[in-house]
């Protein structure tokens, strides 16, 4: 009743014309930036990151999640009707789509995963809901070794459990661990790997590497392959669902929607691996597993309702522990830092308004997103008619203004540009990105509550083991550590696995 | 073997000992906590680790040929003239301006890079400055650079 009690509040602020101006916002350009293919939704939050440090830390922050979310509803659109997965949870809804599309069922396709999204979305954002006040009661008990052990893991587990190369993620996290040490040493204050340059004192802020490897590297990459393409066209009365493909595929988002949202919780899986994982597990499930493949409107509402609820899901760990599980909570991570909001147990406690505004607003953004997708999915098809090449140099224009924009530091927009640089080779040699990122923001955390629980036991590493908590913590790190790696020594020795999607 | 594997590898070797090297003057433990060098040289170590299995694996690991994708070659200039145009940009914005930087780059890479047609190049070039007008200057307030001219 308490928690309802605060929604209802959360509602009160959501509700605001500020704040639903900027849900409405958020999820058009998430819808938009999850439509048209070569540009993911960590690009377009990136992209309006600086714009959100002139808003209200709420306004600001619940844009930035109507893109996260909106982004999953848009990439149904392009993945149906060009068979070019908008973002890369939308690769299983491209492979049904095609099929569907091809025997005039496009519209159902579009409509279902619409209706699917929203009810799985809803369901997870009300899971959320009474997750996040468990989970923030039960994190009032964490200290230094927790944190620095939640930090380590929340690195560990997304180069580890993500999809691709095991080796690879955890050289890009070890990387990124390597470029969070340059700058001042955060205990003693003496200067660290700045190699003489005064740009590098403050150390490499989290701004021009998130813009440089999500923003520039992508479009850089997308630039490579771009060619125009023509979607197919659909008729708004095909876009209701009809009562039987409602009854076949009811089932089918209780499941997408369950297993996304759980898996979510999880750092480094994300919605992509969520929505494979809800596919394979929804092909066990039907009845008629031999139409998978071949345009399952189950399957299509299955991946649809996973990917749109493991964001959600995203979210539990990133409000209550203060660690990001995946590359677009890191950026959210991000803006409430600077913004001066420090996620974690204490969130809840004194950021009522916040958080509780949030929850709400995304319950006002998928309303608003179901009323896009179902009538008006044919309009955002039309934007796929709008060549790469035109919105390309834009996108590059706006990212680099963004990095000035913040700093007024033209050091900071040459760093943005070398980051470019890097993120494009990432994705050329499949390194995947987030690992980067996450390593960036939690580094931090990590070292500080690391020598500050070694301070508090005058230097014994006892501290870990005799607390608890941080003891099952330990275990928890080294499991993330030992088994993929194991994992994939047992397949034969191969350090790299299957290709990472592009924009992953 | 990949060369792109070979080369991530050979980059985390190169930047874990630069970080191993560097930070060796550093204090390792001071008193009873660790000092500035201790955890950059765990990480530094782990680098060395994953790059000598990441060198190892892509050198044993035969090459494979990417399969080409839907849509014609890439564009393999593309990015590098970009990447250029955009190092000019961040260069000239403080001497011409954003506004004419600005638009001079979207031109460039519509006209020159893609090779697009010039009146819808110029109307992309248009829109986008407009844009950036309208979002940074109007609603932010932020003070773009503006030319040695005063525009």
């Amino acid at each position: 009743m308490e928690s309802l009690r605060l929604l209802f509040g959360g509602f009160e602020v959501a509700l605001t014309p500020a704040n639903l101006t900027a849900t409405f916002v958020g999820v058009v350009v998430g819808q938009v930036i999850g439509a048209l293919p070569g540009i993911g939704p960590s690009l377009g939050m990136v992209l309006l990151l600086p714009i959100s440090f002139g808003l209200e830390p709420v306004t600001g922050i619940v844009m930035l999640a109507g893109i996260m979310y909106g982004a999953m509803y848009g990439g149904t659109v392009t993945s149906v009707l060009i068979n070019v997965p908008g973002e890369s949870s939308s690769v299983m809804t491209a492979i049904e789509g095609q099929h569907l599309a091809r025997q005039g069922r496009a519209g159902a396709a579009l409509g279902i995963a619409a209706v699917g999204s929203f009810l799985a979305g809803t369901v997870s954002i009300a899971a959320l809901m009474f997750a996040a006040v468990a989970i923030s009661d039960f994190a009032l008990e964490f200290s230094a070794p927790e944190y620095c052990l939640l930090a380590a893991i929340g690195v560990s587990a997304t180069a580890s459990l993500g999809l691709g190369s095991t080796v690879k993620a955890l050289g890009v996290a070890v990387f990124g661990l390597m470029l969070a040490s340059i700058g001042v040493d955060p205990i003693l204050g003496s200067s660290r790997l700045t190699f003489g340059v005064e740009g590098l004192l403050d150390g490499i802020d989290f701004l021009p590497v998130a813009i440089g490897v999500f923003g520039i590297g992508e479009v850089l990459a997308t630039l490579e392959s771009a060619t125009d393409i023509t979607p197919l066209k659909v008729r708004l009365r095909d876009m209701w669902p009809r009562w039987s493909d409602w009854k076949a595929c009811r089932m089918a988002i209780a499941r997408g929607g369950g297993i996304g949202f759980g898996l979510g919780l999880l750092p480094g899986v994300g919605p992509t691996a969520a929505t494979f994982l809800a596919y394979a597990a929804e092909r066990r499930f039907s009845r008629h597993p031999e139409r998978f493949g071949r345009g399952a409107l189950d399957a299509v509402a299955s991946a649809e309702s996973a990917n749109n609820s493991a964001v959600t899901g995203a979210l539990v760990p990133m409000l209550t522990l203060g660690i990001p599980g995946s590359g677009l909570t890191a950026v959210l991570l991000a803006a409430l830092t600077l913004h001066g909001i420090r996620p974690g147990p204490l969130l809840m406690a004194e950021q009522p308004d916040l958080v509780w505004g949030l929850i709400a607003s995304m319950f006002v953004g998928n309303v608003i997103l179901l009323i896009l997708n179902l009538p008006l999915a044919p309009a955002f098809a039309s934007l796929l008619r709008v060549p790469y090449a035109y919105l390309a140099p834009a996108i590059l224009l706006l990212s680099l203004i963004g990095a000035y924009a913040t700093t007024r530091d033209l050091f900071v927009v040459g760093l943005a540009i070398v980051f470019g640089a890097l993120g494009y080779f990432m994705i050329k040699a499949d390194l995947p990105r987030a690992p980067l990122v996450l390593a960036l923001v939690l580094a931090p955390i990590m070292e500080s509550s690391l020598r500050q629980s070694l301070i508090l036991s005058q230097g014994s590493a006892r501290i870990f083991i005799e607390r608890p908590i941080s003891a099952v913590l330990i275990v928890v790190f080294v499991l993330s550590l030992v088994w993929p790696l194991a994992t994939a020594w047992r397949r034969g020795g191969r350090a790299a696995g299957p290709p990472m999607s592009p924009i992953d | 073997m990949n060369r792109l594997d070979i080369s991530a590898a050979v980059g985390l070797l190169v930047v874990s000992a630069v970080v191993l090297i560097a930070t060796w003057p550093l204090v390792y433990w001071s008193d009873f906590a660790p000092g500035p060098a201790f955890l950059p040289r765990w990480i530094a170590l782990a680098g060395l680790l994953l790059g000598a299995t990441l060198l190892l694996s892509a050198v044993r690991r035969p090459s494979t040929i990417s399969p080409r994708a839907a849509g014609g070659p890439p564009h393999r200039a593309r990015p590098l003239l970009t990447l250029l145009a955009l190092v000019a940009l961040a260069a000239l914005f403080p001497v011409l301006g954003l506004r004419v930087a600005g638009a001079a780059f979207v031109l460039f890479v519509l006209l020159v890079v893609v090779r697009r047609r010039l009146m819808p190049s110029l109307a992309a070039a248009a829109t986008t400055m407009l844009i950036v007008y309208v979002v940074f200057v109007r609603w932010l307030g932020i003070d773009i650079p503006s030319s040695l001219l005063g525009f």
